[in-house]
């Protein structure tokens, strides 16, 4: 009788401890899943932010190195026309020589 | 010993109407229960939980930006930047709209659009005193709970008024276009302009003919708040890139298609023209490197230049060629083997008459048993005549077509689309077309048709984008695409010759390049009157043209329409074309092939 009743709690304890695991791991599996989704929330929205950053910077540079900047800060009468340019048809670099 | 309760518990005893009526109304209880269960849940359980909906969850609607259009050299031609509309609650001002007039004033004002393109002192000074005045005026409206002050407002502008600190101002922030290289390539981007439902939607040019593309998606998103409107669960706004357009990456080159604009105007002022435009592009692959047309319009101030201005016209705009259509005449002579460069003709020793009509050289001058080669090079109408009349007009009509005379370009850009091909087809049309006088074309067509000649014979499509980018970065590459074999290879190589001879010994040998070889075309056409009959006077002068010969880099097609200094293509169109020319050969790297 006695043997019976340890077998039966032996059992149910077994099977407690087998619960309380899988309650564990469901949780920290779902905390898992959650930390996750934030995770890819926040670096979805930090991804967004740089490209909203690099298209401002992008259209700064722009406006810097546009042409229509280059000639009013310039004065294209100092540039002129290449006339006789230099043709280079022949590698004369030392490893090409060797 | 037997208690008498429990004598009388064995006794079946029928229940009191006491016990009876608490039991009927315990199940009148729950009747009641769930009929009001069902009326909450069933009945009315749809708007409640709308109801409940609308309490504990907000829905925003987030509008993508719209993609950006690049140069091929991953130049922006067109990008977008946040421009800032001031806006005011007069009930919550805090300071006298006077004084708030009085101390905004000078700083929106240089936001201005008026006051920006305002030259005298005067009218400045006019200007700033009614933009104090409409802006107070429009702070003294009491009554109304929002009015706007001045739209357009730059990020400086909006800081320089928040360190002010004033009480019942704010900001509107929207997504505008903006031009880093202001109205250059002009008919090939478009413009952005509010469609008849207030949407921001794109015209003509490449913004018209990929709207959708470009266009930023609309996402609605759903937060769960608390009472007070606040995002739960540590939800934020989200923000993504999912919903942004699609950048367009065009084929043209910023160093080219600078260059082409800045030569077209001074061209069309040295020679006096009217209108003019060029156009460069690939042969071999068919993408547009440049193109240019004067004149033209600004796509940030659209709507202060005429509405015509807006069409593309070495897209949509129909023209008599003239003699550069004698490129394609001796290429179908040559291909339907009905002459060869050395056939001679047999019947341009004068005037062709054919019913009433006579047909004349353009100078009048009349080479007896000249060669297809030579007739070229002089542009000589009878030798054309010859050529179309051997082909018969069902073949060459065949040709024509083939080189995508009348045909859609399949480009992406607003109003490409079939142009009329004429139908009839008699004697005289026969011999007036194989020199490029009663057919229409455009300027596209055009260099599209010559192109496949420079491109040993295969006609590719006219290309303007050269890749389009997803907001995820995935780039997608439009690869070039071959249409048909209009001639054979060895006809390409032979007309490709004839030109280069064209060239060399034509009218426009005298502007002909000192460093690098060219085959071209001189044209001259005239211009139809409205009343029938051709204009006097008044011509189109073109100049079409590629090189190296053997592997053409570029062909370019220069056209000027009525110029004042000599109605002669070979006069202005083709000196304008090498003057270009010279400063393409540097920028593409192509050597010089003689000296």
């Amino acid at each position: 009788m006695f043997k019976k009743r340890q077998l039966y709690l032996a059992y149910y304890a077994a099977l407690g401890c087998l619960i309380l695991f899988q309650v564990v791991y469901t949780i920290y599996q779902t905390s898992l899943v959650v930390a996750h989704g934030r995770q890819q929330k926040t670096l979805e929205n930090a991804q967004y932010q740089l490209t909203e950053k690099k298209q401002a910077l992008q259209g700064t540079l722009a406006k810097e190195t546009s042409l229509l900047a280059f000639s009013q800060t310039h004065n294209l009468t100092d540039y002129r026309l290449i006339s006789n340019p230099i043709i280079i048809d022949k590698s004369i670099s030392l490893a090409a020589a060797n | 010993m037997i208690s008498k309760y429990s004598k009388s518990r064995s006794k079946s005893v029928p229940p009191s109407i006491r016990s009876k009526v608490a039991i009927l109304s315990i199940y009148l209880g729950l009747i009641v229960i769930l009929s009001r269960l069902f009326y909450w849940q069933i009945i009315e359980g749809s708007w409640l939980k709308t109801a409940a909906n609308d309490q504990y969850q907000r829905t925003l609607t987030q509008q993508g930006k719209r993609g950006r259009i690049f140069t091929s050299d991953r130049h922006l031609l067109v990008g977008n930047t946040t421009e800032y509309r001031l806006v005011a609650y007069p009930h919550l001002l805090s300071e006298e709209p006077d004084k708030i007039s009085q101390l905004i004033n000078p700083i929106i004002i240089n936001d201005y659009e008026k006051y920006q393109e305002a030259t005298e002192s005067a009218e400045k000074e006019e200007l700033k005193e009614y933009l104090e005045d409409h802006i107070k005026q429009r702070l003294e409206k009491k009554e109304s709970k929002w009015v706007s002050l001045l739209p357009n407002l730059t990020e400086e502008t909006k800081n320089e008024i928040i360190k002010l600190d004033l009480a019942g101002l704010d900001f509107e922030d929207t997504s505008v276009r903006f031009y880093p290289e202001a109205s250059m390539a002009a008919h090939l981007t478009g413009f952005i302009a509010e469609d008849d439902q207030g949407r921001d939607t794109g015209y003509f040019g490449v913004e018209g003919a990929l709207n959708k593309e470009l266009s930023g998606k609309k996402r609605k998103i759903t937060l769960t708040t608390d009472a007070f409107g606040l995002s739960l669960l540590g939800q934020k706004n989200p923000s993504s890139n999912s919903n942004q357009g699609r950048d367009v990456v065009l084929t043209i080159r910023r160093d080219i298609q600078s260059l082409i604009e800045t030569e077209l105007k001074k061209g069309m002022e040295r020679y006096g023209a009217k209108a003019g435009e060029v156009l460069i592009v690939q042969p071999q692959t068919g993408k547009i490197l440049a193109l240019a047309a004067e004149p033209k319009y600004d796509q940030k101030k659209y709507y202060q230049f005429d509405s015509s201005l807006y069409k593309n016209p070495i897209l949509i705009n129909l023209f008599e060629p003239g003699s550069i259509m004698k490129t394609l005449t001796v290429a179908a002579g040559i291909d339907a083997e009905v002459i060869t460069p050395e056939t001679e003709c047999s019947r341009c020793a004068g005037p062709v008459t054919i019913g009433k009509y006579t047909i004349r050289t353009w100078n009048n001058e009349y080479n007896p048993q000249i060669n297809m080669s030579d007739a070229l090079a002089k542009s000589d109408n009878t030798a054309m005549i010859f050529i179309a009349e051997e082909l018969e007009s069902d073949l060459f009509k065949q040709y024509l077509q083939s080189f995508g005379i009348g045909e859609k370009l399949g480009v992406d850009l607003h109003g490409d689309n079939n142009t009329p091909f004429p139908e009839k087809w008699g004697p005289v049309e026969l011999a007036t077309r194989s020199f490029g006088q009663g057919i229409g074309t455009t300027s596209l067509q055009m260099a599209k048709s010559v192109s496949a000649i420079a491109n040993n014979g295969q006609l590719m499509q006219t290309q303007i984008v050269e890749s389009v980018i997803n907001p995820d970065g995935e780039e997608i590459v439009v690869k070039p695409k071959k249409i048909r074999q209009v001639i054979s290879d060895k006809t390409a190589q032979q007309v490709t010759q004839m030109m280069v001879h064209a060239a060399k010994s034509g009218e426009a040998q005298w502007t002909y390049s000192k460093t690098h070889t060219v085959a071209a075309k001189t044209g001259t056409s005239q211009i139809p009157a409205d009343d029938g009959g051709y204009k006097e006077d008044a011509t189109i002068a073109s100049f079409i043209g590629f090189s190296p010969p053997e592997n053409p880099q570029f062909l370019m097609l220069v056209k000027l329409i009525e110029p004042q200094s000599s109605p002669w293509a070979a006069e202005t169109a083709a000196p304008l074309w090498y003057k270009i020319a010279e400063k393409l050969f540097l920028s593409l790297n192509i050597p010089p092939d003689h000296q």
